[in-house]
């Protein structure tokens, strides 16, 4: 293995793709920069178990490397990442016949995000004073997966539209029409639910 | 949220340890390249075909023989269920739903709007059809197939099963001068089996008796009656076979004028008659038969009060 200089922080993603092919040793960079980013949104996806994770996180990695040339650098490797760890988590539970239930864990900041944003049509006011951050996440866990999933990577993973549709190849259009559409669904269910209690 | 955290400090070293291991390498630039085309590759053939399907498609579709539907079943319903192609109709759409999903599953298909891609594969798809209609594949793959599958029916057997048909008052084939058999007052017609069916031709207009005398292959509908005290066949209307070759859509347009100038007289004639069968829910035809007149045969008497041609054996299909 040759040795890396010093300045191998300051390359970018797609330059340090560049050299992973040349000399493998900087792929282990890559593997550093999105380790914990991956390890996160694949625990959201249903991967809760450390060994699992682990053994998800290298299947994705290795996935990538052996993929790295079919990167398309027009895209962020960002989102081409994300595609991949989407589709491996995705394989993971599909292997194991069932998503588990109770994955999604409750990230104040990011479920406050969400209810927070801009975006999203403000549920009734009681219900702004009142929400909870964990009743809020287990109502996501039983959005459709669909919806789900773009919800998480748009707030939970802080993906703009054209990424999100990089991630799961869908036209960026699409990807407006499911937020606004799981939103909807979700502020529905929430809205049910605060009719019943 | 901290658990999910933290960095697992050996994973790096376990990733590269496991890549020297293994002796994995990244799959190289020209698998990719090949994957790519090969998917525009398929979007292309499943275009072709799909237009290939739509030149047959519109080929059948054209050449239906919707002119004389009367002729040969009960009612356009019927005659489309019988008629339309089917097979086509659904190679079209699965070739149509096989390019777009070929085209999605480029590189950057997903990026495409959906309208650009459905646009795209079924635009082309049509397009190609169109061209290939022009050119006359339709009609040379749907008879090619005819000839070389025993399961598959072209237009032309189709039409030529549909037309042979005695029991119901129609036959394909070709006339002979009179004095070829011996007929009297008329012409004899071979069928496309060969066999020799007498015909008298006095229910026949003059361009229908050209048609005849060309020697060129018809399509012909007759009667039997005993008008004149005789019993006898008539021939009551013919039309061109035009399966034969391909058949250009000018020519088709010249003989379709031409056919509409000579059936016109009649077609008003023929419609009275049906709908008075039809009214009198009688069964089919008099004294149907599968068999020329060329032995003794009893013919059952037809109250006729329009002529031989008046009341006429028309329709059943098989």
């Amino acid at each position: 293995m040759t040795v890396i200089d010093g300045n191998i922080a300051s390359l970018s993603d797609n330059e340090l793709v560049a050299r992973s092919l040349e000399e493998r040793a900087f792929f282990g960079e890559l593997v550093d920069r999105y380790q914990a980013k991956l390890g996160r949104y694949i625990a959201r996806l249903g991967v809760q178990d450390p060994d699992d994770r682990d053994d998800v996180l290298q299947d994705i990695f290795i996935k990538v490397y052996k993929n790295l040339n079919s990167f398309d650098q027009s895209l962020s490797f960002s989102s081409w990442i994300y595609r991949i760890a989407h589709n491996e988590a995705v394989s993971w539970y599909r292997r194991r016949k069932a998503r588990p239930e109770g994955y999604l864990v409750a990230d104040s900041e990011a479920v406050l995000a969400l209810v927070s944003d801009d975006d999203l049509d403000r549920p009734e006011e009681r219900f702004d004073r009142d929400i909870d951050a964990a009743l809020l996440a287990r109502e996501l866990e039983k959005l459709d997966d669909k919806y789900r999933d773009i919800l998480l990577l748009r707030y939970f993973e802080h993906l703009e539209y054209e990424q999100i549709s990089d991630v799961l190849k869908i036209p960026v259009g699409t990807v407006g029409t499911l937020v606004h559409r799981a939103k909807k669904q979700l502020k529905k269910n929430l809205e049910n639910l605060a009719i019943k209690t | 949220m901290s658990e999910m955290t933290d960095r697992r400090p050996d994973i790096k070293e376990t990733i590269l340890a496991r890549l020297e291991r293994e002796g994995i390498t990244p799959r190289s630039r020209l698998y990719w390249l090949t994957h790519e085309y090969s998917l525009w590759g398929a979007w292309g053939l499943t275009v072709l075909f799909g237009a290939l399907s739509l030149a047959v498609l519109s080929f059948s579709s054209v050449y239906m023989g919707y002119a004389l539907y009367e002729a040969t079943h009960e009612n356009f319903l019927t005659f489309l269920v019988d008629s339309l192609p089917f097979l086509w109709l659904v190679a079209a759409s699965f070739m149509i739903l096989a390019s777009f999903f070929n085209i999605r599953h480029t590189k950057n298909g997903y990026k495409y709007p959906v309208i650009l891609v459905v646009g795209s594969s079924l635009g082309f798809s049509i397009l190609g059809g169109a061209v290939l209609h022009y050119l006359g594949a339709g009609y040379y793959l749907d008879r090619f197939l005819g000839e070389m599958s025993d399961t598959y029916q072209s237009r032309l057997e189709f039409e030529a099963r549909l037309w042979q048909a005695p029991k119901y008052g129609r036959l394909v084939g070709h006339a002979a001068p009179p004095d070829a058999v011996g007929a009297i007052n008329g012409f004899v017609f071979y069928d496309i089996d060969e066999r020799p069916w007498p015909m008298a031709d006095s229910e026949l207009g003059e361009r229908e008796s050209e048609l005849l005398r060309s020697g060129r292959k018809v399509k012909l509908l007759f009667a039997t009656s005993t008008v004149g005290g005789e019993e006898a066949f008539y021939a009551c209307g013919v039309f061109p076979w035009m399966l034969d070759e391909v058949p250009a859509i000018a020519k088709y347009k010249e003989s379709r004028a031409e056919f509409i100038n000579r059936v016109e007289e009649r077609r008003e004639r023929f419609a009275t008659v049906i709908n008075n069968m039809k009214s009198k829910e009688r069964p089919l035809g008099p004294s149907p038969t599968d068999m020329p007149i060329t032995s003794t045969m009893a013919i059952e008497a037809v109250p006729i009060d329009s002529g031989p041609c008046g009341v006429l054996p028309l329709y059943g299909s098989r």
